[in-house]
């Protein structure tokens, strides 16, 4: 086994890197998509519609002549403010949840147990139904749910963290010497499965990117004019059989997004988890 | 196994379904505004309105009426769709025959590419098999199941022409056109659920050819054969059973969003239309049923794990 250590560490370095390295671009083309663009990505340019890739429009147009790599870009704004305010949804009602339910224990933890069992049965696509007949839909509505779904994740996770450290001699000493039960949680029980967590919150992040596209291409999430990776393949697969370019360009970058987010997530497990 | 962890999970699945259908309710409490109002426009007539609302059932109080709702789940009776004015149980009824044999299928497709991939993976750890098995899962992942199957309509509808691009046609008029309705489906959702199977059966394979006793057979001198098959693929096949289950779930959930990739007229598209028309009885009829669907599968993985596994005690 030991030949195969130094290999093993290339390809942990090489997961975290790359997954840097589309952290970054994302980072970067969502922070440009809000200031600059080479186009204005809600310009119909009937001149110019279904292009392939040209000088003048590097990933081609669409159906209305509006240039693809300015809705892609405007469109990565949207992917990281939806995958961020949704983990934050989920990994702070979780963690909440997980750390109630497994500090407290008895029928509290059994009555938060049931809760999530329960909303484990929705996925997120049910919840987005759910909730965008009730609200209409929109990114709201796409946040909303996919924040939701990812709670039990976080829940469960936090809660085996607790109940792992809670029995544990330094806890005891830490109670002994007059600390309270907020001061031992912050301080003693939340450092220790910070790492879990972070891990988590990654894979949620790239789990959301994934299912923002998902609903707004169902139509159940981001509507259009704006420009949304999943609204974009909506639009390209109708006209599929005039142009074929309009249906690869935003298709490509979720999966490389997400590609690099997932190994991001494995990287970081192998580094931060010594378990692993 | 014994009778009592039987009712004790049984029990825990009702509380489930319980809850669950209480979420369902509670969501559709919040609808802002008068939803027979919102049906009926701004001129309407008060006779209609009456009417209405009592077909809705909206003339009771919430707790009566999450009381009534509760009681029709047993029966089917699923409320009235407000779009296509049928009962919800009975345009749920109808579309299973199609969500049905497209779930299982793909999930039958996914199990007989995980398995095999997984299994030589493991068995061949860190050859440059295993690379690529890995490495495709990771591209599995990542790639979204609308984007494989509108490339799939792109290769092999578009330009090959040997599949129709989207559409369906009922089992009983030509069952032949209905399977070339369901190949490119089937195959895009089943790709999405291989790929989080392989890595699966991959590492419970792995985690099982460690373990001690497996040695022991091998000590022993049995065949490797043996040893793989009973002794490995037979204690990894109780890891693989759970996420089988866990990916059922999915399953009916991808379900959805391939429906719609290929206008497929099951469960999922049927519930995305009611969402267009803000028919919400019809949305919280659909949400119900899938996730009562996930929780009985859940139960019955749970049962079989008890099964499969006699050294499993649950008290």
């Amino acid at each position: 086994m030991t030949d195969l250590e130094p290999k093993h560490t290339k390809k942990l370095e090489f997961n975290l890197l790359f997954g840097l390295v589309i952290l970054f671009f994302l980072c970067a083309a969502a922070l440009l998509g809000l200031i600059w663009t080479p186009y204005d990505p809600k310009f119909q340019n009937f001149a110019v519609q279904l292009q392939g890739p040209s000088w003048a429009h590097w990933l081609g147009t669409d159906n209305l002549g509006r240039d693809t790599l300015s809705r892609l870009l405007l469109g990565s704004s949207t992917s990281v403010l939806v995958g961020v305010i949704s983990v934050g949804i989920g990994s702070s009602l979780g963690l909440l949840l997980g750390l109630i339910s497994g500090w407290l224990g008895g029928i509290i933890d059994d009555i938060v147990m049931r809760i999530l069992d329960a909303l484990s049965a929705f996925p997120t696509i049910l919840l987005a139904l759910l909730i965008a007949v009730v609200l209409r839909p929109n990114i709201w509505s796409a946040m909303l749910a996919v924040g939701i779904s990812s709670i039990p994740t976080f829940a469960r996770l936090t809660r085996a963290g607790v109940i792992a450290t809670k029995n544990l001699d330094f806890i005891d000493s830490a109670r002994a010497l007059g600390a309270r039960d907020a001061r031992l949680v912050f301080r003693h029980v939340l450092p220790n499965i910070a790492s879990a967590l972070i891990v988590q919150a990654t894979f949620a992040f790239s789990v959301a990117i994934l299912a923002e596209a998902a609903l707004s291409y169902l139509g159940l999430g981001i509507q259009p004019p704006a420009p949304s990776w999943g609204v974009m393949l909506r639009d390209a697969q109708t006209f599929i059989y005039q142009s074929s370019w309009a249906t690869i360009f935003p298709g490509l970058t979720i999966a490389i997004t997400v590609l690099g987010l997932n190994l991001l997530g494995d990287g970081l497990r192998d580094r931060l988890d010594p378990k692993n | 196994m014994t009778l009592a962890f039987l009712l004790r999970r049984v029990l825990t699945a009702f509380i489930t379904v319980f809850l669950a259908s209480s979420m369902v309710f509670v969501a559709l409490l919040a609808v802002p505004g008068d939803p027979v109002q919102l049906i009926l426009g701004l001129n309407y007539d008060p006779n209609q309105y009456a009417v209405l609302q009592k077909q809705l059932g909206l003339d009771h109080p919430p707790l009566e009426r999450f009381a009534i709702w509760l009681a029709g789940i047993p029966k089917g009776d699923l409320g009235k769709s407000i779009s296509l004015s049928k009962d919800v149980g009975t345009l749920i009824w109808d579309r299973l025959p199609i969500t049905l044999p497209l779930v299982g299928l793909s999930s039958l497709l996914a199990l007989l590419i995980a398995l095999p991939a997984g299994i030589l993976a493991a068995r061949n750890k860190g050859s440059l098999l295993d690379v690529l098995v890995v490495t495709t899962t990771q591209l599995g992942l990542a790639i979204p199941s609308f984007w494989l199957g509108i490339m799939f309509v792109l290769i092999f509808a578009v330009n090959l022409g040997w599949l129709p691009a989207n559409g369906w046609s009922n089992w009983s008029d030509d069952p032949l056109k209905t399977a070339r309705y369901l190949i490119m489906p089937v195959v895009t959702l089943a790709l999405g659920q291989a790929a989080g199977l392989v890595r699966m059966v991959r590492s419970s394979v792995l985690e099982t050819q460690n373990q001690d006793y497996v040695r022991t057979a091998r000590s022993k001198g049995l065949l490797e054969s043996v040893v793989i098959r009973k002794h490995i693929l037979r204690n990894a096949a109780i890891n693989i059973l759970t996420l089988v289950g866990i990916q059922f779930g999915q399953l009916l959930a991808g379900g959805i969003v391939v429906e719609s990739v290929f206008s497929i007229p099951g469960l999922g598209l049927l519930g995305l239309n009611a969402v267009r028309f803000g028919d919400y009885p019809l949305v919280q009829g659909v949400v119900l049923v899938i996730a009562i669907m996930i929780v009985v599968i859940n139960l019955i993985v749970d049962v079989l794990y008890g099964v499969l596994d006699p050294r499993i005690r649950y008290d």
